[in-house]
């Protein structure tokens, strides 16, 4: 049998209980765990609550034993955690290991304040005085302008901005557009006029999920939901495109496995044969949109042959998918996120696949990209109460970045330009609320740039780069210890806005203590208390949804509710909230966005713009011949499940490495790559860029694209998996590694990979 | 008797291991190298015609359960009532005969030593199906396995198998029919994607 | 799996560890070494030759000893680091109600043998003189009952010529421990096999011919090596029995090329059992089971026959250690060889694919 061939099989390690047994052997007759319980004895009752472990706010139904929440599932009929009303609620694995969350014994339980160089525990008291004391002198020496504000996914993030921003008067904060999805989301509103757009799925008969990953990440259990039954019910046709096989490509119709960076041509080749087939919504082009002429030049050479030879799709494939999409819509959506959002050409891409949904005329319409809006407000309890909530970080003094492209026109700082701002003394401390910037983008400036801070304080639950560097931790509670409230937006109801609320189910874990505690707490010590005089967060939520005519209570209990109708083709009404009014396909009408264009030689129109070694995005060489990426899987959100057993293991388990005792992330490469280079599964590697070097180990499959290498961001230095296992992609990120238009972090990275010796554990 | 058995559908499947966790929540699993519930993901091809199939994977509870056919103390038994294999924990001796046995490497030993599985949800944790009364009697079996009540797909499912039969497609009825001593799963058949994409370059 | 994109489910491999590789040598050791005692029982009661009466019986107590000590030792791999609750299991004459598994037919088995074998122990080592290295236990029972005052050793010499039957009734007794012995040995081959649908390295017919032949092998070398190290090569008829020793391996041999083509020409499962063994265990395989355990006491032998043709070996004392540390020597490597076989026999067993 050919050794390639022959197939590898997984093993525990053979000698694994040999050490153990001894012990284990002399217990005997070895009852079964007493930690199970007897049921029929102990108290039993089911409770809502919300998951936050991705921000989706499925609707958690929560079995408590004695006041121990036992076990979850989703609840039935929820906007997030089911496909619609009646159906089945469930969670995702994330969503499951939130008990491993909540009772892990890792987490933070006690509040932390560094003296004398060292951290310490203390009380609360004790901490909420010293954070105000450093706080109040920080004002004084720097001013509040100093002082950069972080969230990532709070619970409580109103309080958090009221505190900091409103009242202390810090201005700067790091926007999620420059860590997550700039690109997309920068032209998309520049495009259409509103922040997001998302994909009507359920009611869709053509989707092409464009490095985007549906049925791993998403936001809610509604969308793979959604997809799999407009598949099921509406025959329709799934377009995966992605470098990587994802649970995506696995369900798809086809997975096209383009060249990375490339998914402009591709896209302005499919704009060239819907024009070219006449397939374009004649109708809303000429009413709804502006540009269009600078559009069809723009795509009048781009054919399917032209693109072929960029992307490596082939030229009949581009035809097809093109046709496809535009002979179903409306109800067809091509949709970019953070496959696209993570490239240095990232903008003009992203701007290339927006242009096709205005295109086929799908925006905000039944099946196509929708506008998903709550529909109603909810009532300002500050109005409601007469408190007039100062705006002291107005009119502060900002530094000038214009030797930034991005930072002229981004109303946030970008998150890369951060180490240099603190430099440059333009940021002197650092208020950070459940967020974990250290795996966002240039790692090892950031964790310089931490340590020269005068002032860091977070809120966080487990000990990483950031919380290990601060001068204040501050012990922040889990959603099953603290209210919640959400309204949205995106769900398996398509046409209705809907709120979720739940309260606390359980006493926080150890001294941790709510979002709403924390701050009004400080600000109370700050000599703020007025604008805290609520008693927690359940009245404050109280008092907003009286906009709505509920109490808290009244939807805690049920988890959610369908509260507005939300109409398709909102644009009718309101025209799209533009330069124009209308939906543009070139932007030569928003200023910030020209003005850079003609500085750096770019049309404002739709084009290809590949990778140039310049502003754009690096290009691999002979000494770094291989493009790696880092982003995201199914089991592990963001920067935080890493922390939980559960959840890593999980994820270690879908790739075959659940008993080899590596507990980090996976270099995932294709044996093309892998086999010149003498790696096999299992090896630990080396991934060298010119900025810098990690090691991990590698798992070699055909799912990944040759050339191109992809690894789960998260792990390594600074991350939060225990002993910083893995491998910390980010720490070979620089500054200069951003998309120039958004102020994105560019997470590709031309590098080398040798193998280093020794196996896994 | 009227078996108890699961369904799964392998082109819903979506990989996404929330069967596996909310097993291991639900029976509060906590040694990472015990799964009564995985998913196995099979590759097939060379890139770019590279498939993936996710298969969740468990105990079957076999109609002839090879696991209990080499017991020996018939620790692993087959309920009458319901056809689910229970494992006694305390006749289990850890021997591992059990483990040879089945073919789908269902059965898992703790730290303990001994043999632990799927019991259908009869009630949480390692030995509590052993002994428990029918599930429409029990106090602590749920109505669905958490496994079910998680798939985000609904690809798998549970009940009496000839519930199942009747909401599955002929293929898998047939296939099911066609042998009786097997696993209680109606399978369906995994079609895979009708084509994937990629250049000849 | 994703590593390996054949369209197969591989599943992990099971929980056996090292000890029940152990427990099998052992238990395979004792069977043998039981069954060569009494080859060298009959052989000894047969012969006319007053000479090789106590060689012979020396080879009969090595065997006994040696077979008890090695059941002792599986068991205690067994029971000690193998199985999850040891005590329970002791309680097997209740608790084991399964008579339908090969563990229970098993156990049964190893009981009877061990207590057929305690008998004959206690026969040969405290019935007859106490002369020769083999009945070494008697020096420590003496010993014991010069030292404490505890009289063991009388005690257990009363009751050895209690029981005793008679040579002839013991010879019987003896052929049926064989008996038992041979089923100890082969039990474990059927034990595995009965799980081939799963496992495909242990076939069901090939598996247990193997055992037999590599227990027979490792138990005569063992015994027949202890011996000729203890006790010379003087009359103990060392040529014979390797020569048998010999047989058992060719036989061996011809059942290992069987189980290897076997497998080649199986399904994924056994073709990748048969990828396992000859090359990612390869060093063990062809190194320890082939070389060690095969090629090189066969070789050894051949030069030791023509040797003992052309010269002889009574006739210096240099010659005679020369030829004794030479039997010792292919003795030890056919007894590492059983070691080797063991620990791939359980390293190597892995769950055949299902196929979607």
């Amino acid at each position: 049998m050919d050794e390639d061939e022959r197939s590898k099989v997984r093993r525990r390690t053979f000698l694994k209980g040999a050490a153990g047994a001894l012990s284990v052997a002399a217990a005997g007759c070895v009852d079964r765990d007493s930690g199970a319980v007897a049921h029929a004895e102990a108290a039993h009752e089911t409770a809502y609550n919300n998951c936050w472990i991705c921000r989706a706010s499925c609707g958690q139904e929560v079995t408590l034993e004695d006041g121990t929440a036992v076990d979850l599932t989703g609840v039935d009929g929820h906007p997030k955690a089911s496909a619609g009303p009646g159906a089945e609620g469930t969670l995702c694995s994330k969503g499951l290991a939130q008990l491993d969350k909540t009772y892990n014994p890792n987490r933070i339980t006690r509040p932390y304040i560094r003296e004398d160089g060292e951290l310490r525990s203390a009380e609360w008291d004790e901490a909420i005085a010293y954070a105000a004391e450093r706080l109040e002198s920080f004002r004084e020496e720097h001013g509040p302008e100093k002082l950069l504000r972080y969230q990532g996914y709070p619970i409580g993030g109103e309080f958090h901005d009221l505190l900091f921003r409103d009242l202390y008067g810090a201005p700067i904060q790091v926007g999620r557009k420059t860590t997550c999805h700039g690109p997309f989301s920068d032209s998309w509103e520049w495009m259409a006029g509103y922040g997001r757009e998302w994909p009507d799925w359920r009611n869709s008969e053509y989707m092409i999920a464009w490095g985007r990953n549906p049925m791993e990440c998403f936001r809610g259990q509604w969308e793979p939901k959604g997809i799999m039954e407009t598949i099921e019910e509406n025959d329709a046709t799934l377009v995966c495109i992605d470098p990587r096989y994802t649970k995506t490509a696995e369900v798809a119709d086809r997975w096209i496995p383009i060249e990375p960076r490339t998914d402009g041509a591709l896209a302005l080749a499919m704009g060239h044969v819907i024009i070219e087939e006449g397939l374009h919504d004649e109708e809303f082009i000429e009413e709804w949109t502006y540009g269009f002429d600078a559009y069809r030049e723009a795509v009048a050479d781009k054919t399917p042959e032209w693109a072929a030879g960029i992307t490596d799709v082939d030229a009949e494939t581009i035809r097809e998918v093109a046709i496809g999409f535009a002979e179903a819509a409306p109800r067809a959506v091509a949709f970019p996120f953070t496959g696209l959002s993570f490239q240095g050409n990232g903008f003009k891409n992203c701007q290339n696949v927006h242009a096709l949904n205005g295109l086929v005329g799908n925006i905000d319409r039944k099946g196509g990209t929708r506008h998903w809006r709550a529909g109603f407000s909810l009532t300002d309890p500050f109005e409601e109460r007469g408190i007039d909530v100062p705006a002291n970080h107005e009119g502060r003094p900002t530094p000038d970045y214009d030797d930034y492209p991005y930072q002229r026109h981004i109303r946030d700082l970008s998150h890369n330009a951060v180490p240099t701002a603190v430099e440059r003394g333009d940021i002197r401390g650092f208020v950070n609320n459940w967020s974990a910037p250290l795996k966002s983008g240039n790692s090892e400036a950031w964790a310089d740039a931490l340590e020269a801070m005068d002032l860091v304080i977070t809120v966080d639950a487990f000990w990483s780069g950031v919380s290990r560097r601060a001068d204040v931790v501050f012990p922040g509670a889990s959603t099953l210890e603290q209210p919640f409230l959400a309204t949205g937006g995106d769900s398996a109801y398509s046409e209705s806005g809907w709120v979720t609320a739940s309260d606390a189910l359980i006493e926080p874990v150890g001294d941790c203590r709510t979002d709403y505690e924390i701050y009004s707490a400080l600000a109370t010590e700050l000599g703020w208390g007025e604008y805290f005089p609520w008693e927690d967060a359940v009245e404050f939520y109280d008092e907003q949804l009286s906009g709505i005519g509920r109490s808290f209570e009244d939807i805690a209990e049920r988890s959610y509710e369908i509260v507005a109708d939300v109409k398709y083709e909102q644009w009718r009404e309101h025209g799209f909230d533009t330069e124009t009014g209308k939906f543009q396909f070139d932007l030569d009408v928003v200023d910030g966005y020209a003005a850079l264009a003609e500085e750096t030689d770019v049309s404002t129109a739709p084009e290809w713009h590949p990778p140039d070694d310049d502003l754009y995005g690096e290009t691999t060489d002979e000494e770094y011949p291989l493009l790696l990426t880092d982003g995201f899987v199914q089991q592990l959100s963001r920067g935080h499940c890493q922390a939980l057993d559960d959840a890593r293991e999980e994820y270690l388990d879908r790739f075959g490495f659940r008993y080899e005792g590596y507990d980090g992330n996976l270099l995932h490469i294709n044996p093309s790559d892998a086999d010149p280079r003498g790696i096999e599964t299992g090896d630990r590697v080396r991934v060298e860029s010119p900025d810098g070097h990690v090691e991990l180990v590698a798992h070699v499959y055909e799912g990944v694209r040759p050339g191109w290498l992809f690894a789960v961001s998260g792990f390594g230095a600074y991350s939060l998996a225990p002993d910083e296992a893995g491998a910390n992609m980010m720490t070979m990120n620089t500054e200069r590694h951003v998309e120039p238009v958004s102020g994105q972090v560019d997470r590709n990275l031309p590098v080398e990979v040798s193998r280093v010796g020794g196996e896994t554990a | 008797m009227s078996q108890w058995g699961f369904y799964f559908d392998p082109d819903k499947c979506i990989g996404c291991h929330a069967c596996s966790q909310a097993c291991t929540v639900r029976n509060d699993i906590d040694e990472g190298d015990v799964t009564w519930r995985r998913v196995e993901h099979v590759g097939e091809g060379t890139f770019p015609d590279y498939e993936e199939i996710s298969i969740s994977m468990g105990c079957y509870h076999c109609a002839e359960p090879e696991c209990r056919d080499v017991c020996p103390t018939h620790a692993l038994e087959k309920r009458a009532e319901d056809g689910i294999v229970t494992i006694e924990q305390d006749r289990c001796i850890g021997c591992n005969y059990c483990s040879y046995a089945c073919p789908y490497g269902a059965i898992q030993f703790g730290e303990d030593g001994l043999a632990q599985k799927c019991h259908g949800c009869l009630g949480s944790g390692a030995g509590d199906g052993h002994g428990s009364p029918p599930r429409e009697e029990s106090e602590t079996a749920r109505e669905t396995p958490a496994c079910v009540d998680n798939c985000v797909t609904g690809a798998l499912d549970s009940g009496p198998i000839n519930e199942l039969l009747r909401g599955a497609s002929t293929a898998a009825a047939e296939e099911f029919r066609s042998d009786d001593s097997g696993p209680a799963v109606v399978l369906e058949p995994a079609t895979g994607t009708e084509g994937v994409s990629g250049d000849d370059g | 799996m994703m590593d390996s994109p054949d369209g197969l489910v591989w599943l992990t491999q099971q929980e056996y560890g090292w000890y029940i590789a152990a427990y099998l040598f052992f238990s395979g050791l004792a069977g043998g070494a039981y069954v060569t005692g009494f080859a060298a029982d009959v052989l000894r009661v047969r012969s006319t030759d007053p000479a090789v009466d106590r060689p012979m019986y020396s080879i009969t107590r090595w065997g006994t000893v040696l077979a008890l000590g090695a059941v002792g030792a599986g068991m205690v791999f067994l029971l000690v680091f193998h199985l999850g609750a040891p005590v329970r299991a002791l309680l097997f004459p209740i608790l084991f109600v399964n008579v339908g598994s090969w563990l229970v037919i098993g156990t049964w088995i190893i009981v009877l043998f061990s207590a057929v074998a305690t008998l004959q122990g206690l026969w040969v080592v405290w019935h007859e003189n106490p002369a020769g290295r083999a009945a070494f236990p008697r020096v420590v029972t003496s010993r014991i009952e010069n030292r404490f005052d505890v009289p063991v050793d009388s005690w257990l010499a009363r009751v050895a010529s209690r029981t005793h039957p008679g040579p002839r009734r013991r010879l019987l007794c003896s052929g049926v421990g064989s008996a038992l012995a041979l089923s100890m040995i082969a039990y474990t081959g059927f034990k595995l096999g009965d799980v081939s649908a799963t496992v495909p390295l242990w076939d069901g017919t090939l598996l247990p011919a193997l055992f037999l032949a590599s227990a027979l092998s490792i138990g005569l070398a063992a015994t027949v090596g202890v011996t000729v190290l203890f006790d010379g090569v003087e009359g103990t008829n060392v040529t014979a029995f390797s020569v048998a020793d010999d047989v058992v391996i060719l036989g061996e041999i011809a059942v290992l090329a069987l189980f290897l083509t076997t497998l080649a020409s199986g399904g994924p499962g056994a073709v990748s059992a048969f990828g396992l063994l000859t090359e990612e265990y390869g060093l063990v395989f062809w190194g320890g089971v082939v070389t060690v355990g095969l090629a090189l006491p066969l070789a050894i032998s051949v030069g030791l026959i023509a040797l003992e043709r052309r010269v002889d070996v009574h006739a210096s004392d240099r010659l005679r250690r020369l030829v004794r540390g030479t039997y010792t020597l292919k003795f030890g490597f056919v007894v590492l060889g059983g070691v080797a076989l063991r620990y791939l026999i359980i390293a190597a067993a892995y769950n055949a694919p299902l196929s979607t």
